[in-house]
């Protein structure tokens, strides 16, 4: 469920950046307000859990947890964006051009660890109580 | 010479045995069309990365990368965080709501959610456009690879033989054949991927290689080992978000949720879907980097790019073994993704819109195969259509992709999650994406960003404006419990 101002403060932050991405870098706004556009909006619904807060029940170390996810993720992919889209060109590692090394790390690999082994750590199903109560409901009203 | 044709005519037939060997598993529609909920994390998670993986990665990403070079990444580097974020938002609920009703289809569980038909029968329209689409460019890529894997039988035969595997084991086995075959598949396309960018690494001196071709052939300033090199920032970016979002309208992946034993099984399912899917993108950048450094420059690496994967593999001291192999692979990456389309299609056609528009159903396993095989008559002439024109199959398949972004992703996403959206804020917003795809693709040609994220854009644009604006309406305890969870 979307929390309370959930998807007020998704818009407003994408709308924010993305207007100051358009004012800082003119040349190439397109580019970097799709950037910003998806990456805080992904970082909006992941770092809050499909923008409702972490599943109800867990503790607070998994909430700590599901917030160091978010933001690992957050970062990564905001900084392997930036580089790709030319932040700071030249070459990199092995001679290959830094924007590709940001579009491969920064995007692709780093957010493949963090959040595939994060959502495992993190995740939180529902107990079997709950699950029972869930079909007992659907049963009383189909 | 023995491996090319050997080792894809060993898969086609292991295919057909695995297939067929779930007939006698498939005793109802429960079997058909969600493999009897039986799955775990390791299935599942196969199935999911060989079913999204298809012609379009394992042809069309190296054609692409050939014509563009490594700006063509932007497509798939969002594999690497899709799988959690489908996990995280849609797959969890759809988990939940197959828990609660045993929905067996997307558009059940969004007739579930708002509990009225007009959404699901736009959505089981969605699913049949998309899925013809995307089905003809299996059939395209299909009709290339057999060129390369068996080169002394006809186009058409290989086509008819190819189609006809395919149409065996699904008709005949549904989901459970679908199911178990993606697995067989996606184990073959992650070895094969991983084989394949091995060997072009070796053959052209590893990474640091890589940069030093590129200058001693003068392709440095052509831009092709930059992200945007090629492409414009607008293309790009757009491209990156269009794979990044829209991934959570895909209803051959999502599909799979409703088959899960338990929602437990969704801890693993990220780290199985990425780790086969980021050793599946291997050959995207294998043979697309093998294809410019080893045959010649972009765009010109053989007669067609979608071709210029395979032609890597027949250069002078190429491995019979490896040549077999990625063929073999090319070949299941389509065939993976074809049965899980004729499947989605058939649910489409013969259970989901007449009960969306109050007819009978067409409940026995009869109809849903004849159903089946009039999708797939339905795709080929897609194909033929597309072969003739001479396109991309990369393009193609990005319209097909598109099409389920647009018209599915701002529904499942936010609709699934947020008690405001209302029956008539998801049938809106998925007609606008829709309608704003068709018509952007036929009235407005050479967009500055993919048309697909426009009309994806269109659709977020309606259904939050929808919802914002509209009226609450109570959300039945059941659904609310399966949305909170």
């Amino acid at each position: 469920m979307l929390a309370k101002g959930g998807a007020a403060r998704i818009l407003a932050a994408s709308l924010v950046v993305a207007a100051a991405a358009t004012l800082l870098v003119p040349g190439e706004s397109a580019g970097f307000v799709a950037a910003a556009g998806a990456s805080l909006a992904i970082i909006a619904v992941w770092s809050t859990g499909s923008a409702g807060g972490p599943p109800s029940g867990t503790g607070k170390l998994r909430n700590r947890l599901h917030q160091a996810i978010g933001i690992g993720f957050g970062l990564s992919l905001a900084a392997g964006a930036l580089l790709a889209a030319g932040l700071a060109d030249g070459p990199g590692a092995f001679g290959l051009p830094r924007s590709l090394w940001g579009l491969v790390l920064g995007v692709w690999l780093i957010p493949l660890v963090v959040t595939s082994l994060g959502f495992a750590v993190s995740f939180a199903p529902p107990t079997p109580a709950e699950l029972e109560r869930l079909r007992a409901r659907w049963r009383e009203d189909p | 010479m023995a491996g090319r044709p050997l080792i894809p005519a060993l898969l086609l037939l292991l295919t057909l045995a695995v297939g067929l060997a779930a007939v006698r598993k498939t005793r109802d529609s429960s079997d058909f069309f969600v493999a009897g909920r039986r799955l775990g994390a390791v299935r599942a998670g196969l199935a999911v990365a060989a079913s999204a993986f298809s012609g379009f990665v394992f042809l069309g990403g190296p054609g692409l990368t050939a014509q563009v070079g490594f700006g063509s990444l932007f497509i798939v580097v969002p594999a690497g965080f899709t799988a959690a974020l489908l996990c995280r938002t849609a797959g969890r609920r759809l988990v939940l709501i197959a828990e609660a009703s045993g929905a067996q289809t997307l558009p059940e569980s969004i007739a579930f959610r708002f509990g009225a038909r007009a959404p699901a029968a736009l959505a089981a329209v969605a699913i049949l456009v998309g899925s013809v689409i995307y089905l003809g460019v299996q059939l395209a890529a299909l009709a290339r690879a057999a060129r390369f894997a068996f080169p002394d039988v006809s186009l058409v035969t290989c086509l008819a033989l190819g189609l006809a595997v395919v149409l065996a084991y699904s008709l005949a086995g549904g989901m459970v054949a679908s199911v178990n075959t993606d697995v067989l598949q996606g184990v073959v396309m992650v070895g094969a991927a991983t084989a394949a960018f091995f060997w072009v690494m070796t053959e052209v001196g590893g990474p640091a290689g890589v940069a030093e071709s590129v200058n001693a052939r003068g392709l440095e300033a052509s831009g092709f080992l930059e992200p945007l090199g090629v492409l414009d920032p607008a293309t790009g970016f757009g491209f990156l978000l269009l794979f990044s979002i829209g991934t959570l309208g895909q209803p051959h992946m999502l599909h799979k949720f409703l088959m899960l034993k338990s929602p437990e099984a969704l801890r693993y399912l990220p780290a199985v879907i990425g780790g086969a899917q980021g050793l599946s993108i291997l050959v995207w950048i294998g043979l697309g980097t093998g294809a410019v450094l080893l045959l010649g420059a972009p765009g010109n690496a053989s007669g067609h790019p979608d071709e210029a994967a395979l032609a890597v593999l027949n250069l002078p001291g190429t491995p019979e073994l490896l040549a077999g192999l990625v063929a073999a692979a090319v070949l299941a990456a389509i065939m993976s993704t074809s049965d899980a389309f004729l499947n989605l299609g058939a649910a489409a056609l013969c259970r989901d819109l007449p009960r969306a528009l109050n007819r009978e159903q067409f409940q026995s396993l009869a109809a849903a195969r004849l159903a089946a095989l009039a999708v797939g008559l339905a795709a080929l002439g897609i194909a033929a259509w597309h072969l003739a024109e001479g396109g991309l199959i990369a393009l193609l398949g990005t319209l097909g992709f598109g099409a389920f972004a647009a018209s599915l992703a701002p529904t499942l996403l936010l609709g699934l999650a947020w008690q405001r959206i209302t029956a008539r804020a998801a049938t809106l917003s998925m007609a606008a994406g829709l309608g704003s795809l068709i018509a952007f693709e036929s009235l407005l040609p050479g967009l500055p960003a993919p048309s697909a994220l426009l009309a994806m854009a269109a659709g977020f644009a309606v259904l939050l404006a929808a919802g914002l604006f509209s009226r609450p309406e109570p959300v039945p305890e059941p659904v609310r419990l399966a949305m909170t969870l």
